[in-house]
């Protein structure tokens, strides 16, 4: 045969299933591997994993939360139609149209749309069941409502409800949270339908790896699990699918292009880092969250600015304070602020064309003691799916600052002269996207209004207090006994200092009998400083021999934002030394945004070097002391409403 | 007749004469305030302080002492601690007093001293509207206290023929008018085969309301004659002294001596003690708006 021959040959065989050029095991393996894949194929729960773990894989990498959202309720379809084999189907259908179609909008669509729709769906599956003699009723309407509601609930799972229960209701466990976040919970699903199927059938080599990659996965997510917060926010009964995935990008705490804990591992593992495994890929999700965070502030990756970031928020990371305080309980009357809407859900706003919509609320104000912080106001009005802006929008009188918020919106400000105050707040769009006119309709459906009101100013002030003891004092009895032996010594020495402990134990009891007492207490403002000074954090006694730690920081007490530390001063330390440098007892703090609404801006840690002389050596057994901290800062509160709004037609009047 | 009765009045004279003459020029009425734990009784002034004290106004904490114990109180000092000076301001926080007199056949309901602190109140924090400020009102002082008893001594333990007096191993006591007290007395005969001693040990306890830091004993005397040893089981060097603790208020003391006399007799045991002693109780004051 000549070389065209050998060639033609070759190139025949090429056709075939075998690989050409492939012989004997080789081509065994292959036809093995090809054979498993068809048949896994053939399975209802490969297509489901297939296509749920690369649209995880694709969002992941790209950030795309949308895309990943709206596929899942094609698994979710999917899911009730093949792989449940249309169990669940009705409810899932009906569900759909209510939630997509229908805006899912309020309390009385829950009684008028969800209970009918579990009803129907169960009742329609009970009948045909029955109809079609493969069932009774009663089995094929349980089984409606149980896979139906299932699929849904995973649906929601999926996309982000745990994320949004955690911040609003109950304190769940961050690792579910952190679980369910990031692994793609319809490949699972798939992965469980695969595995059930196979163990009724051949086995599939292909099955088997899926099964101990997914299961790799899970246990790395389950290893590493990180704590974030949550922060949605919605005012409908159910949120829609945007919310959710936003609530899940907020519970990233928009990190949603952080590093995936699962690679941290697989490069912890590949740098060797196996004896402090944990701590490595700690360190990488932390390294990798700062540098989102730092990218999201303007400061690209690589430059001074952006590294001057990550150092800083290291450095708060790494002061790792969580100082406890308390409300003050004798103080009944704090500062605190409401912007309440003049309707209790949505706006319906009917205008005439060309006429000004006007979106009122009312800015309720206490201010007891009569601080005089400043009060600036703007808003905002989006669409109500994506958020986005539609335009630009003001505060109706008061005095234009000059500056605008980060949407774009002017700010208007005025002081605050009285205890209380209500102040009616008039939101009007001043130019919008496209033109008002009697062709265009705009502002003829549904939109959200963004109000935003920023404190300027705002003071707070905190005490502690604490007892000094010289317990060197204790030994001055035993000091006047002449010749004793040194066992002797320190016998009585030791029961001197047991005895003062007990008498410590009294007084403890006796004077800081509640818990309150023995930490630092403000009043129940927007925002509360919170100190501790002592050989531990709610020691209130303090003995000369004790070494003594100084710890602050801030907690955010409401449900806005702490935009600016001002400043903060700390009072009655006159004599006391620190340590080290960088321990000042006054300051002001520029806050990172990921902090703005937590609970925990770290100020200060400290080690006290020396004591003045009326602390070290009370002249009367015992000194006790008021130390005071005092922080201005400004704070930020939102709050968004519905309107629908409509426009009068000329016929109609 | 006539003599008769004169002679009957002059019996009842005599009788008469000699009922009230008894006693030899002592007082008319014999009181043993030697007894119980009774010790120094402290209490407020009314409205010293007042029940509710307001913002920037002065008031005073005056107390009232009274000794119920039958010894004088000397080296006293009252001082008043923990209190916060952001919301009360004391001229002074310490008084001292040199005696208080205890209670006695010329003063039996015992001295009585007033001691005033003087002071005032500042603002509440920020809009509080109350504050409670705990502190602790604490007083110390040194004193004596005797005790006195009569014992058999029989350093014939096995003779059957002696009708001596009758040697109680031991005895308990209720006090002998102060806070610390001698509760029970052992009495342990050696007999001349071994020594011929006798030992006492004296068990003492604080009975009041505070606590002892430390006794001495100052004098130790069986009949005419000092013991020939005496210590605290705890003490230390020359063990005539001992430090107590807050768990341990009780102390153990053991004396012995050398029977000199072969037959029983009754004598009197009479120890001396000095201690100091230490009180302290927490009070509120309450400040308003």
């Amino acid at each position: 045969m000549g070389k065209a021959a050998a060639i033609g040959g070759a190139l025949k065989s090429a056709g075939s299933k075998v690989t050409p050029g492939l012989t004997g095991a080789g081509a065994g393996a292959t036809a093995v591997a090809t054979q498993s894949a068809a048949k896994s194929f053939r399975n209802k729960g490969f297509p489901l994993f297939l296509a749920a773990v690369i649209i995880f894989i694709i969002s992941q990498v790209l950030g795309l939360s949308d895309f990943y959202g709206y596929a899942s309720v094609l698994f979710m379809v999917y899911c009730a139609y093949a792989v449940f084999e249309g169990r669940g189907a009705y409810i899932v259908t009906i569900f759909c149209v209510w939630y997509f179609l229908l805006g899912r909008a309020s309390l009385e669509s829950v009684l008028y749309y969800v209970v009918p729709i579990a009803l129907i769906g169960s009742i329609i599956h009970g009948l045909l069941g029955k109809f079609k003699s493969k069932d009774t009723f009663a089995h094929g309407f349980t089984e409606e409502i149980l896979y139906g509601l299932g699929a849904i609930l995973i649906f929601f799972l999926d996309i982000g409800l745990v994320e949004m229960v955690s911040q609003g209701v109950v304190n769940l466990p961050y690792i579910l949270t952190e679980i369910l976040r990031l692994i793609p919970l319809w490949g699972y699903v798939g992965l469980f339908v695969m595995i059930q199927d196979e163990e009724k059938g051949e086995k599939s080599f292909f099955i088997t790896v899926a099964k101990w990659l997914g299961i790799a996965y899970l246990v790395s997510i389950i290893i590493f699990a990180s704590s974030i917060a949550s922060g949605a926010e919605g005012e409908e009964l159910l949120p829609g699918i945007e919310q959710f995935i936003e609530a899940k990008e907020t519970a990233q705490g928009k990190f949603a292009k952080t590093e995936n804990p699962a690679y941290s591992n697989l490069k912890c593992v590949v740098q060797g880092r196996f004896n402090d495994l944990p701590v490595c890929i700690k360190d990488r999700q932390d390294d990798s969250k700062r540098k989102v965070a730092c990218e999201a502030e303007g400061f690209p990756e690589g430059t001074t600015s952006f590294n001057e970031c990550t150092a800083e928020l290291k450095e708060l990371d790494n002061k790792n304070i969580n100082v406890v305080g308390f409300n003050d309980k004798t103080i009944k009357e704090p500062i605190t602020a409401e912007l309440i809407p003049k309707e209790a859900k949505k706006y319906d706003l009917l205008h005439e064309k060309g006429q000004a919509i006007k979106i009122p609320i009312d800015l309720e104000i206490k201010n007891p003691r009569l601080d005089p912080f400043e009060v600036y106001v703007s808003c905002n009005i989006t669409t109500q799916r994506r958020k986005t802006s539609i335009g630009e929008a003001e505060i109706v009188g008061f005095e234009n600052k000059g500056e605008n918020n980060e949407k774009g919106s002017k700010w208007k400000h005025f002081t605050i002269y009285k205890t209380e105050s209500s102040i009616p707040l008039i939101c009007q769009p001043t130019k919008l996207d496209y033109e008002l006119n009697e062709e265009t309709r705009i502002f003829n459906g549904s939109y959200n209004v963004v109000f935003y009101v920023e404190f300027k100013g705002v003071n707070t002030t905190s005490r502690l207090e604490r007892s000094f003891f010289n317990d060197l004092k204790i030994y001055d009895e035993i000091n006047k006994i002449k010749d004793l032996t040194s066992e002797q010594e320190q016998e009585l020495r030791g029961k001197a200092r047991k005895d003062f402990e007990e008498e410590m134990k009294e007084f403890l009891n006796l004077k800081y009998s509640s818990i309150e007492s023995r930490h630092s207490t403000g009043p129940e403002d927007f925002a509360r400083i919170d100190f501790s000074f002592g050989p531990s954090e709610g020691e209130p006694i303090i003995e000369t021999s004790d070494s003594i730690s100084f710890e602050a920081d801030v907690d955010n007490l409401g449900n806005g934002k702490i935009t600016n530390i001002n400043s903060y001063n700390f009072i009655g330390f006159n004599g006391v030394t620190f340590s080290g440098s960088g321990c000042s007892l006054s300051g002001s703090l520029n806050v990172p945004q990921k902090f703005m609404k937590s609970s925990g801006i770290p100020i200060h840690l400290c080690w006290v070097d020396n004591l003045p002389e009326e602390m070290a050596n009370p002249a009367l057994g015992d000194e006790t002391v008021e130390f005071r901290a005092e922080l201005e800062y400004d704070y930020l509160i939102e709050r968004e409403v519905g309107i629908t709004a409509g426009v009068i037609d000329d016929k109609s009047k | 007749m006539i003599k008769a009765n004169k002679i009957i009045g002059i019996v009842l004279l005599s009788l008469f004469l000699l009922g009230c003459g008894s006693g030899g020029g002592t007082k008319q009425i014999d009181y043993n305030f030697k007894q119980g734990t009774s010790g120094l009784q402290v209490s407020f002034m009314d409205n010293a302080p007042p029940k509710k004290i307001y913002e920037n106004s002065n008031f005073n904490v005056i107390l009232k002492m009274e000794n119920k114990a039958a010894y004088d109180l000397v080296n006293g000092q009252i001082t008043l601690s923990g209190i916060n000076p952001q919301y009360f301001v004391f001229e002074k926080k310490t008084e001292t007093f040199s005696i208080l007199e205890g209670r006695n056949l010329y003063l039996p309901d015992g001295g009585v001293s007033y001691i005033e602190f003087p002071a005032k109140s500042e603002k509440l924090f920020l809009n509080a509207e109350s504050y409670q400020g705990k502190y602790f009102l604490n007083i110390d002082f040194d004193s004596t206290m005797e005790f006195v008893d009569t014992i058999c001594i029989n350093p014939n333990l096995y003779s059957v023929y002696d009708a001596g007096c009758q040697i109680e191993d031991r005895k308990s006591y209720s006090g002998q008018g102060a806070p610390l007290a001698v509760v029970e007395v052992e009495e342990i005969i050696h007999p001349e085969t071994v020594g011929g001693q006798v030992e006492f040990r004296f068990l003492l306890r604080n009975r009041g309301q505070g606590e002892v830091e430390y006794i001495e004993l100052t004098k130790a005397m069986l009949g005419s004659s000092e013991f020939d040893e005496c210590k605290f089981k705890e003490g230390y060097f020359d063990s005539k002294k001992v430090l107590l603790t807050k768990q341990n208020q009780e102390a153990l003391l053991v004396c012995k001596t050398h029977l000199k006399e072969q037959g029983s007799y009754t004598t009197t045991v009479l120890l001396d003690f000095n201690y100091h002693y230490e009180m302290q109780e927490v009070h509120n004051l309450m400040l308003y708006e």
